[in-house]
């Protein structure tokens, strides 16, 4: 392979490094180097941050974790305060590659590469993650991600860490539809927490992966399934409101018209999951 | 660039390309237990234990692992005495065409070490990224538990042998 390689050992160093133009960022490379091996992508530089001390950090605070960029799938797996606050991100990130994919790999990667297919990526949009940028800004991570592949990291910068509010919810769900169970990528993927008593539904959020250019929060869904009880009926409706509004496309993993049924019919897991609150 | 780390406890300093791939770096050092296969992250036949941690060698540079320890299928033997994960895929039929088993091995061993004594379903889990296209795994996690009790059971096993059956 025809590019430099640089591996900083300071924040500093990897900000010169950084501004060379044609320079890509890399952590575990389980991404970048398959895109750079099908000639997807040809770099003139790539710059490695897996030997900077400061960005490799997990903190438990009272209101939030914080998820440091070179922390890969199996660290953050093995931090018990992960499991016990965000089930929902902890399910994800368990459906992601393989373990060998997972003790390389790194959530800060999976939402810099901003795959609208990205495992965990769908849970830190449920879970309203905010992006903590290099130059100081921490933004919402819906607003980081702009597109397929596309982010608003401005050239120069790099993700630091990922923030997750705490807050309780009273049901989680994820599931992933693949072509197989193992190593695969979602045809479409789905989650959402509900907060709710006696089936009376207090607060809920829903998003779709892999139908639609970005991950999907489907708000007005959220919003009409306040003061909802989750029955038959309100799956129904809210199966349909999902149909109308996921926007798929045909490709190698399933057609667009397979994607939109399937989401539908995803909602229907609600009814059982309804029954834990 | 030059680059110093460890394969199965032997030192190896060496000059390599600063984008030299560490299946490429292993098989020009011998290893050739390390496959080169799909090249795409999606079968696990180039799998090695960086630092105890299965990992995919077509898809880390070598680079990134300059001071590191490397482990690939050789470290599980002792002078020619197969690990009991070795001798459990012999035993159950596990091998035909063997391409995919010293990967195997690798995943299987540090299973093994996280989790000595793992259920049928947690095998599968871990080894989902070790694809083989001969057996259909039924006789492979059938060998991965019978390896796991031979392990549980050899209480002379050394600290840090613990492939090894006496």
């Amino acid at each position: 392979m025809d590019f430099v390689f640089m591996i900083p050992n300071t924040e500093e160093e990897l900000k010169t490094q950084l501004s060379e133009p044609g320079s890509f960022l890399m952590t575990g490379g389980t991404d970048l180097l398959v895109k750079v091996r099908i000639g997807k992508i040809k770099p003139k530089r790539v710059v490695s941050t897996i030997r900077i001390p400061t960005l490799h950090f997990l903190k438990d605070k009272i209101d939030e974790i914080v998820i440091g960029a070179t922390i890969t799938y199996s660290e953050l797996m093995d931090f018990k305060p992960l499991i016990k606050n965000f089930p929902l991100l902890y399910d994800a990130i368990y459906t992601v590659g393989s373990p060998q994919i997972r003790n390389r790999g790194t959530l800060v990667g999976n939402v810099v590469n901003a795959s609208p297919a990205g495992d965990g990526l769908l849970a830190l949009y449920l879970l309203n993650a905010k992006i903590e940028i290099s130059d100081g800004s921490v933004v919402p991570v819906e607003e980081f991600v702009t597109g397929p592949g596309q982010t608003a990291l401005p050239s120069g910068e790099y993700v630091r860490a990922i923030h997750i509010p705490k807050y309780d919810w009273s049901v989680h769900y994820f599931e992933k539809v693949g072509q197989r169970n193992s190593m695969t990528i979602s045809i479409a993927s789905v989650g959402w927490l509900i907060r709710c008593k006696n089936r009376i539904i207090d607060e809920f959020r829903i998003a779709y992966g892999s139908v639609a250019p970005t991950v999907l929060r489907l708000r007005d869904v959220e919003e009409f399934a306040k003061g909802k009880h989750i029955d038959e009926d309100f799956t129904h409706s809210i199966s349909k409101m999902v149909e109308e509004r996921v926007h798929p496309i045909d490709d190698v993993r399933g057609s667009a018209k397979y994607r939109k049924i399937l989401c539908a019919n995803l909602v229907y897991r609600m009814i059982e999951e309804g029954t834990k609150c | 660039m030059k680059v110093e780390f460890k394969v199965n406890d032997r030192k190896h300093s060496i000059e390599i390309e600063p984008g030299e791939l560490l299946v490429e770096t292993l098989r020009r050092l011998g290893y050739k237990s390390v496959k080169h296969a799909c090249d795409t992250a999606s079968c696990g036949a180039c799998s090695v234990q960086l630092d105890g941690n299965p990992v995919l060698s077509c898809r880390t540079f070598t680079a990134a692992v300059d001071g590191h320890e490397i482990k690939t299928v050789e470290a599980f033997s002792k002078e020619g005495e197969l690990s009991a994960v070795q001798k459990a895929l012999v035993e159950e039929g596990a091998v035909q065409c063997g391409f995919c088993i010293p990967a195997l091995v690798v995943t299987a061993e540090a299973l093994l070490n996280e989790n000595p004594n793992p259920t049928e379903e947690e095998i599968k889990t871990y080894l989902n990224g070790n694809l083989c296209r001969c057996t259909g795994y039924v006789s492979q996690n059938h060998a991965i538990m019978k390896a796991a009790e031979l392990r549980r059971n050899s209480a002379s096993v050394p600290a840090g042998n613990q492939g090894e059956l006496s």
